[in-house]
């Protein structure tokens, strides 16, 4: 028997009840993942009321009232990618059928007339100051010495821990108008929410330049210092890692490339997360058939160095859709013919 | 017939329960099979030996949930058959399975660990984990052979969509193994 067979053999001895689980009708697409999701952060008071961010002070930094290790929250990390979202918390369960596939924790917050969803950072190996109280935001404080969003701190009963902005939330006019009707009914979480008014935030798709300015603070391609490309890794047999090998990484430092990036990044427009049926990735209707190979062949991992001494690590492009797209499946426009096939020549994929 | 009353007459030697049985569950033991073996034949000579199994499991056997006894006991007569024919031939779904499983082993993983039960028990840890709908999803793929066409019909998904998924649970259940020290 082969181990690949054994491993099949070993499912049998799965619990009757798990496999019975199975046997009923699947759970309907998470098409109101986000809801629920935001509706539960609602619930344990990790959304809060409108304000400002926050960004990373620089180490050693002593200009604070208080001084704080950052990530002293009681959550043990190691399965992050597994666990349930608020798995710490005493708050009621996820429901089942809800995602979560990067972050441990989540907490949606007001943000410039829109929602954003940030995600704690499960291993901040960081010293940071307390800055000011966020805006409105009992317990969030933006770490001292920055202006910009990419980072709050909030403060819980355990300790202190990090959070990264991850996207605006996107909702389709059908989906807000079920939130509002849940709310007229009384049975949304969002109704709670003192500041959460359906009719006067934005849910549409946004254009990634706001993301650039008011959570980076990214207002020119000069705040971009350098981009580091690494090759795509949802591949990782001896063949797709040999072939990450050979694509290696390298870093960009050319203006003309900064200035094309930057153009490219503020011209296209986020379509929202949980969007995977909108990113072609390159990989066909077979990836396990040595599709994932020519994604591989195809995509790149982007850090972009700031002048500010932060980094943006999220943005992913293809060159089969000529899209960028994040973590947790957000999705970008695909962009124009001409330009993907010049960021395309700028990321070295030919 | 409900479950209730097919143990029920098993429990009392009635053969009216094997009738019931290929009524309620001939369906799904022989799709399952089927899909396993990938030879018509050979999952009807299947299901056969699995209504025998049940005759004689039940009692003293009084399962909870029926359907999915039944579907255990026909993935392990089915993937039986299988290794003693698969010499001759392999159909079905089997052949794929086994492809995309092997991604969750590294060459170093000796054999005769997998028959340690804390890798079965891990593997039950991962999956409790999941969220229900990965769950499902894994398992409609890996226990029940399920088509990745089918699946994509049954959660309304893409294709591709729901092979990059299954990739992606392949690639956590490894990362999960050799996080427990299993791997």
């Amino acid at each position: 028997m082969t181990k690949e067979e054994k491993l099949l053999r070993l499912l049998d001895q799965l619990p009757e009840k798990m496999l019975a689980e199975a046997l009923e009708p699947p759970a309907a697409p998470s098409r109101r993942h986000w809801r629920r999701l935001a509706a539960l952060a609602a619930c344990l008071g990790l959304a809060v009321g409108l304000g400002l961010g926050a960004g990373q002070l620089p180490e050693g930094s002593g200009v604070s009232p208080a001084q704080t290790a950052i990530g002293s929250a009681p959550v043990e990390t190691g399965s992050v990618g597994l666990l349930p979202a608020v798995v710490i918390t005493p708050a009621p369960p996820l429901g089942s059928d809800t995602y979560q596939e990067q972050a441990l924790r989540f907490a949606m917050l007001p943000l410039g007339g829109r929602v954003a969803e940030y995600h704690q950072v499960p291993r901040p190996d960081r010293i940071l100051s307390l800055g000011d109280p966020y805006e409105g935001l009992e317990g969030w404080y933006r770490p001292a010495g920055t202006e910009n969003l990419q980072y709050l701190i909030r403060e819980e009963a355990e300790g202190y821990t990090l959070w990264e902005f991850a996207s605006f939330l996107v909702w389709e006019a059908e989906e807000a108008a079920a939130v509002r009707a849940d709310i007229s009914s009384g049975t949304s979480l969002w109704g709670t929410l003192g500041w959460f008014d359906p009719d006067t935030l934005d849910f549409s798709p946004y254009p990634y330049s706001l993301v650039l300015e008011q959570v980076y603070g990214v207002t020119s391609a000069a705040d971009i210092c350098s981009i580091t490309i690494s090759p795509a890794d949802m591949d990782n047999t001896d063949a797709g890692k040999a072939l990450q090998a050979e694509i290696g990484t390298r870093v960009l430092t050319d203006p003309e490339g900064m200035a094309l990036l930057y153009e490219t990044l503020c011209s296209m427009t986020c379509l929202g997360g949980d969007r995977w049926a909108q990113i072609d990735r390159g990989e066909g209707d077979n990836p396990d058939g040595g599709g994932l190979l020519e994604a591989v062949r195809l995509g790149r991992y982007l850090t972009l160095e700031l002048a500010n001494g932060e980094s943006i690590t999220s943005l992913k492009y293809t060159a089969a859709g000529g899209q960028f797209y994040e973590y947790g499946g957000v999705a970008y426009t695909p962009l124009e013919r001409k330009t993907a096939a010049q960021i395309s020549r700028l990321l070295g994929i030919f | 017939m409900e479950d209730s009353e097919i143990i029920r007459l098993l429990f009392q030697r009635d053969q009216q329960a094997l009738t019931g049985l290929a009524r309620s569950y001939g369906s799904l033991c022989g799709g399952l099979a089927l899909r396993i073996l990938g030879d018509r034949r050979d999952a009807e000579e299947c299901v056969n030996d699995v209504w025998l199994r049940v005759w004689n499991a039940i009692p003293p056997a009084r399962p909870e949930r029926l359907p999915a006894y039944l579907c255990r006991i026909t993935r392990n007569l089915a993937l039986d058959r299988l290794a003693g024919c698969r010499r001759q031939k392999r159909g079905g779904e089997s052949a794929f399975l086994l492809c995309e499983l092997s991604e969750c082993l590294p060459a170093r993983w000796d054999t005769e660990e997998l028959a340690d039960d804390s890798v079965a028990r891990a593997i039950e840890a991962f999956l409790a984990r999941l969220d229900r709908r990965s769950r499902t999803l894994f398992l409609r793929r890996y226990f029940y052979a399920e088509p990745v066409s089918t699946l994509a019909e049954a959660f309304s998904m893409k294709a591709s969509t729901v092979s990059t998924t299954l990739n992606r649970l392949r690639t956590r259940l490894r990362h999960y193994l050799e996080q427990e020290g299993i791997l």
